[in-house]
């Protein structure tokens, strides 16, 4: 008994030595910092291979798991494809040092943020989302808007995921990252061919001829269209909500969101939810939808026994490995015939890169900002990450897509995207929608009762 | 009560049920640890069979890559550091609420027990901001010393209905000799009080190991992570492969599981002698 | 002498304060403060930046004039009913062990493994277990007293019984053992002389056996009430996430919720927070009035 106490109580002083050179990661640069830098390197695994010195400047960033994909998660974070970023960086730029901490839990970042910029420990570059999340934190971020150069303005898109517009005038408050998104259905071509459809050369030409061929597919045995919720309202914001962008709008959105418009009478809204409703109802969409775990939610567009997926770039790879890159195929969702916008699958630049207003080298954040949105590195990100560049400047030939492949599909898909509508709304309203919405495509609710809901909620929140 | 059963078939049937009882608290477990060695799409294809060709691959990747060994350093030093803090305080204290009489102390004692009722989540918050503000967060000092103060209530609770039970001549007789405070402690209530110091050490251990929601928010920098948040984080979305979570959850599992099979006597013991009120 | 005794009283209390000073700084630090700080948000409006608003009694006005507290509140109570199954099931488990039926140690220790077992993993196998084309629905198809699969997890019914199930799952092995403790006091004597009378097995494990074993229900009881009020977050996070909608959500979760997510409404949460002390007070001291009248009683 003595002896396994002494031992723990040895552990417990290592331990207790090793949290007090922790990194706190100050923004001043003193020998302390070098010192806590240098033991950081250890604990972060390699943030630099030199130590920082007096005269250093030491950026503190916050990564979370959205600059990495599935390939990625499974490796340590020395290798992930922005960690070497960062050191390409510091090898350009001597006397700089980046501190990164990853947070994996990106829904608690904000919070983190806030506690953090009341003291002294505020990280100067963090990686949120894009939309109503970076607006929450306006009064904490740098505003970028002339601090931008020109060159990734003009040829840059997303900017509408991170510009507030407050009373006429117009903040960006932060650089777009990532990448482009866009989702919509993935298809598989031979079990299509089965079905006597081809989507490359034949996509259906509206709503209800997609409906029309998912029931010829259902009749020949397979599961039509495979969606799920996986805890986030996956099926309804990545795809189905692209029906209510369609034909409302997103002046319209943002107006029932705040209030001065209602759910009740916006038609978008009602038929966003009724096209998967009616889907479920009729047997065209996986009984399973709302209740499939985040793990499973391809499960069977994978092992090739439903025809099409209802999913987004990032699943891309996930999905040619399984499938062949010849046998899948890619269509954003047709649209009904009294929808404004034609085809539009959802996407924009989900995440965003900010500088907080504690920032005391605001400078160097901004030119390691500009770095990662330089040609280059979003070549090299995009390719990594979506194959979607947020460049306009990069071509699809530049990432070495195969022309007539799902990548180049997704591509041009792209071009014309509508924006993640929970990202249009106030939160309060976007966490009632998420909440929700499975019961409503399972038909558990109707989409009138949700729209009362949530105007109860836009009309409570100031 | 010897024999009550001496009903063959009714013996029989009792059996049997709670030989079904043991397969169902066991076979989630089962499902996890077979699927844990199969590749991604054969468990789409049928969960239930087993593993055609159990592969090592998920297990060999997670600690390769993925870095598991580090998360369970982690746990194991906070639960460890944990532990230990947790004693040392509530063995002083116990002795004090048990043997000594001063004014204050049933009030004392209520306080410290009814922060027992207090659910993380209320004082998540401001904890998080204090610990900002006193530059505790992401540290492995933060954790131990937030777990340590949820342990001990219970700890305490534990160790002196324990020590109340040790008779109190042969503290009378140790002081006439002229043993000191900690001369007491070491002779007397280790000694005598071993099963439940064993006891509350077991159960710290496993809590702490277990523990979710503290280091979620308060160790969130992903060297330093333990491995319940470190699953979490592959449990959440965007992340499909679920036979590698299975096998990540299977190491998870194993850790307090095998903890419990070699104390599990002491354990029981512990439970049944009714120490605990 | 006296003056002795008085000195030696003086050095004990220092003794003692000094002993407890640890832990009751500790817990003051740790416990005190932030309840201190969390009553007092509860009367403001603060999304985390700059400085909180007071609002005065607005939030709480709020919660309780609002539907969605009593669904939460329903949601503990609903969830409370696996307390009666767990102590009839896992008492029912100790006697069995306790004589010593066949392969006894194996139970006593197997059955206990879900305690052992992190939450998470324990809600996160949960939830694939009642999945669609989980072993659940699988083994009522097999037997045949479905036809279709189930949805246990997508209306709020179904789901509220699988949190039971998970709820009852996890703590018999605890009980058991409870129980167990409480049964080596029962005098075997009790028994000869209701054999001798000529009472059947069933008339004495409810005539003798459950009542014997008052104080240790008593106990696992108001353990168990301040764990469904307090404890079972991870559970639930786990297995529904709160879902479907809020329809397995509780008091607690919700305080998670309203705290981190994106619009972090932490009057809101601490006032939710004080609320849900005050219900569990309200709780406990029911109960032990209730177990003191019932002592009191036996004498």
């Amino acid at each position: 008994m003595k002896k396994v106490i002494a031992l723990v109580l040895v552990l417990v002083l290592v331990a207790a030595c090793a949290s007090c050179g922790a990194p706190t990661g100050t923004t001043t640069t003193t020998p302390e910092a070098g010192q806590s830098a240098g033991q950081s390197a250890e604990e972060t695994g390699g943030s630099a291979s030199a130590e920082a010195q007096d005269g250093d400047i030491v950026l503190k960033y916050w990564i979370t798991p959205a600059m990495a994909n599935e390939a990625d998660m499974q490796t340590p974070e020395e290798d992930w494809f922005i960690v070497q970023k960062i050191h390409e960086f510091e090898e350009a730029n001597p006397g700089v040092k980046i501190d990164y901490t990853v947070i994996t839990d990106d829904g608690s970042l904000p919070q983190m943020f806030k506690a953090a910029a009341m003291t002294n420990d505020c990280p100067d570059i963090i990686n949120v989302w894009s939309g109503n999340t970076l607006f929450q934190l306006e009064d904490l971020v740098v505003d970028l808007t002339d601090l931008i150069s020109k060159d990734t303005k003009d040829n840059m898109v997303g900017w509408d995921a991170t510009t507030l517009a407050k009373d006429g005038q117009e903040k960006i408050l932060a650089y777009p990252t990532s990448g482009n998104e866009i989702n919509g259905f993935f298809y598989n071509k031979q079990i299509l061919a089965d079905c006597g459809l081809d989507y490359d050369k034949n996509p259906p030409a509206d709503l209800d001829a997609f409906l029309k061929d998912l029931q010829t597919i259902k009749d020949k045995g397979y599961t039509p269209v495979y969606a799920a919720d996986s805890g986030w309202s996956k099926g309804y914001l990545s795809v189905f909500a692209a029906y209510w962008q369609q034909i409302s709008g997103k002046d319209r959105i943002v107006s029932d969101g705040g209030g001065e418009a209602s759910f009740t009478d916006d038609e978008g809204f009602l038929q966003s939810f009724k096209i998967p409703a009616d889907m479920y109802a009729n047997g065209l969409m996986n009984a399973d939808y709302a209740s499939v775990a985040s793990a499973d939610d391809k499960a069977e567009f994978l092992i090739g026994k439903a025809a099409i997926l209802a999913g987004g770039n990032g699943e891309a790879s996930t999905i040619v490995d399984a499938l062949g890159l010849e046998n899948v195929g890619f269509i954003a969702p047709p649209s009904p015939a009294d929808a404004q916008t034609k085809n539009a699958g959802i996407g924009g630049a989900g995440q965003a890169l900010a500088i907080s207003q504690t920032c005391e080298n605001q400078d160097m954040a901004v030119k390691f900002l500009e770095f990662l949105a330089s040609k280059e590195v979003h070549a090299e990100l995009a390719d990594h990450m979506s194959k979607l560049p947020l460049r306009t400047d990069v071509t699809a030939e530049e990432l070495n897509i195969e022309a007539g492949s799902v990548y180049e599909q997704m591509y041009d898909a792209a071009q014309g995207y509508v924006f993640w509508v929970d990202n249009l709304l106030k939160p309060d309203v976007a966490a009632e929608l998420m909440a929700m919405s499975a019961q409503v495509v399972i038909g558990q609710m109707t989409p009138e009762d949700l729209a009362k809901d949530l105007d109860g909620v836009a009309a409570a929140a100031e | 009560m010897q024999k009550t059963w001496k009903n063959k078939v009714g013996r029989a049937l009792l059996v049997a049920i709670l030989v079904a009882l043991v397969v169902v608290f066991l076979y989630p477990l089962i499902f996890m640890a077979l699927n844990s060695m199969k590749d991604k799409i054969e468990y789409y294809s049928n969960a239930f069979a087993l593993p055609t060709a159990p592969t090592l691959d998920n297990y060999i990747a997670l600690f390769n890559k993925f870095g598991i060994g580090r998360y369970l350093g982690n746990t194991l030093l906070i639960s460890a550091g944990s532990l230990v803090l947790t004693l040392v305080c509530a063995l002083f204290a116990s002795y004090a609420f048990a043997r000594m009489k001063f004014r204050g102390k049933s009030p004392t004692y209520l306080f410290i027990i009814c922060t027992m009722f207090l659910p993380a989540q209320v004082i998540m918050i401001p904890l998080y901001v204090m610990y900002a503000k006193m530059g505790l967060i992401n540290t492995y000092t933060g954790v131990i010393l937030a777990t340590t103060a949820a342990m001990l209530p219970n700890t305490i609770l534990l160790l002196r209905s324990n020590f109340i039970t040790i008779d109190k001549e042969i503290f009378e007789a140790a002081k006439l000799d002229g043993a000191g405070y900690f001369q007491i402690i070491k002779n007397i209530l280790i000694p005598l009080g071993k099963p439940a110091i064993a006891i509350s050490s077991i159960f710290n251990f496993l809590v702490v190991c277990n523990d979710l929601f503290r280091p979620m928010i308060l160790l969130q920098a992903a060297d330093k992570r333990t491995l319940t948040v470190a699953l979490a984080a592959l449990s959440s979305q965007k992340f499909g492969d679920p036979t590698y979570l299975f096998a990540g959850l299977t190491i998870s599992a194993l850790v307090p599981l095998v903890v419990y099979l070699i104390f599990s006597k002491s354990i029981v013991k512990g439970l049944t002698v009714g120490s605990i009120k | 002498m006296k003056i002795k005794q008085s000195r030696m009283l003086r050095r004990e209390k220092y003794q003692a304060w000094l002993s407890i000073a640890p832990t009751l700084i500790l817990i003051i630090i740790m416990c005190g403060y932030p309840l201190i700080q969390t009553i007092a948000t509860s009367f403001t409006q603060w999304n985390g930046i700059g400085d909180p608003n007071p609002v005065g009694l607005k939030n709480y006005i709020d919660i309780l004039s609002g539907s969605q507290f009593y669904l939460l509140l329903k949601n503990n109570f609903v969830f409370l009913l696996f307390i009666p199954v767990q102590i009839v099931i896992g008492t029912m488990i100790a006697v069995f062990i306790n004589d010593e039926v066949p392969g006894w140690k194996v139970y006593r220790v197997v059955y206990y493994i879900p305690q052992v077992i992190s939450a998470v993993i324990v809600g996160y196998l949960f939830m694939v277990m009642f999945g669609y084309e989980g072993p659940v629905n699988l083994m009522l198809q097999g037997l045949g007293v479905i036809k279709e699969s189930i949805g246990w997890l997508e209306s709020g019914t179904t789901a509220r019984i699988v949190v039971l199930i998970c709820l009852v799952w996890v703590n018999i092995g605890w009980q058991s053992l409870l129980s167990l403790g409480g049964l080596a006091s029962i005098p075997p004597s009790l028994y000869e002389a209701a054999k001798l009378d000529g009472a059947g097995y069933w008339k004495r494990l409810f005539k003798i056996t459950f009542p014997m074993l008052g104080r240790t229900i008593e106990y696992s009881c108001i353990v168990s009430v301040m764990w469904v009020f307090t404890g079972i977050f991870p559970y639930i996070f786990a297995l529904t996430g709160g879902g479907p909608g809020y329809e397995t959500a509780t008091i607690d979760y919700m305080i998670y919720l309203k705290s981190f997510s994106a619009n972090s409404q932490y009057g809101y949460a601490s006032a939710l927070a004080v609320l849900l002390i005050i219900i569990v007070l309200i709780f406990t001291v029911i109960q032990l009035r209730v177990s003191d009248k019932q002592n009191s009683w036996e004498g």
